[in-house]
């Protein structure tokens, strides 16, 4: 993938993705910070069009901003600073005197996101609660997390929990390995993706599923830029 | 990474009833299609995350933008309520196969009024 296409590809996707927040979040406010979110939805669909893209980045980098500013942060924890990453490394893209820095600017991008999860697999495995289940047997018990009270009896079965928990550390820390083949690019970012979608069943973090995958584009490219 | 005490958010009425009430529960379950909708649009849910991150942002680092979100997402979450409310911060966490709550934080009484837009 070249460059350029992967660069589309992300435009494309993190302006519905991105659409999709904004309208929320003006559904839920008044006056000036709906309009704020109105002018972010409005930057979506000027994105999505293809012209003059740096534009439509540059008003989404501000109006990010903006909401961290509103919200005295993060609003949605990790899936905010990654709509905010894929927008600056996007507009970086754009406004680089050369196509080597172009492409620093995605590589950078991509990984942040190998980061992602690497470290967070990492800082699980260490954890003897992670190894054993218990961690994920106590999120479903007491934490704040699930989306639904009948999800809580999911803490019931400690094999089950002890399994899920060995296949998401172990994808996550083997992720950076992925980028050795681009068939074994795509089924992690296939694994990667299922996880995504099982935490916004479970945990109603809808808004990391869509937001994660965004960024995809950029790994294959950089897998390619490496490798190819 | 471990899992920590979690954030229950409660409130009431100053005056009349005073029970605590959970400010707003998970429902009991999903249909397949919520959870299906719920991908696409889940404003409710979101809202809850955050309240659940201002809860302990309010307890490791308390400040007045805390306190007026948690104030304001809870009037409007209760159109009915009326006067003077107060929130609280129950932490569950659990001791020795049981869960235990420590209430951390109580709020000064607010005016619904003057708090939701």
């Amino acid at each position: 993938m070249s460059l350029e296409m992967a660069m589309a590809a992300m435009q494309i996707m993190v302006s519905l993705a991105v659409f999709q927040q904004s309208v929320e979040h003006a559904s839920g406010e008044q006056g000036m910070w709906r309009g704020v979110f109105v002018a972010r939805a409005a930057a979506c669909l000027w994105l999505l069009t293809g012209v003059l893209p740096l534009g439509a980045l540059g008003v989404l980098w501000c109006t990010g901003v903006a909401q961290l500013h509103r919200f005295a942060g993060p609003y949605n924890g990790g899936s905010d600073k990654v709509t905010m990453l894929i927008i600056t490394c996007l507009t970086l893209a754009h406004l680089a005197p050369s196509p080597m820095l172009s492409e620093l600017a995605i590589a950078y991008l991509a990984v942040q996101i190998i980061l992602s999860y690497f470290v967070s697999g990492y800082v699980k495995i260490v954890k003897s609660e992670w190894r054993s289940g218990q961690a994920l047997a106590h999120v479903f018990w007491y934490s704040a997390y699930p989306q639904a009270e009948s999800l809580r009896g999911w803490r019931r079965h400690p094999a089950l929990l002890r399994l899920m928990s060995w296949g998401v550390m172990g994808f996550e820390v083997a992720f950076p390995l992925a980028l050795l083949h681009p068939w074994s690019l795509w089924v992690a970012m296939a694994t990667a993706g299922t996880f995504h979608l099982a935490n916004a069943c479970l945990f109603g973090l809808n808004r990391f599923f869509w937001i994660w995958i965004c960024a995809y584009p950029s790994l294959i490219w950089f897998q390619d830029r490496l490798f190819g | 990474m471990t899992v920590g005490p979690s954030p229950r958010i409660e409130y009431r009425a100053v005056t009349g009833d005073a029970t605590w009430q959970e400010n707003d529960p998970v429902l009991e379950r999903l249909t397949p299609q919520a959870y299906v909708r719920n991908l696409f649009w889940n404003r409710r849910r979101n809202t809850q995350l955050y309240t659940v991150a201002l809860a302990e942002r309010l307890i490791a680092a308390p400040s007045d933008h805390s306190v007026q979100e948690l104030s304001r997402l809870i009037a409007n979450r209760h159109p009915e309520l009326s006067g003077a409310f107060q929130f609280r911060l129950v932490f569950v966490v659990p001791h020795e196969g049981a869960l235990i709550r420590e209430t951390l934080y109580e709020s000064a009484p607010v005016q619904a009024e003057e708090v939701r837009r």
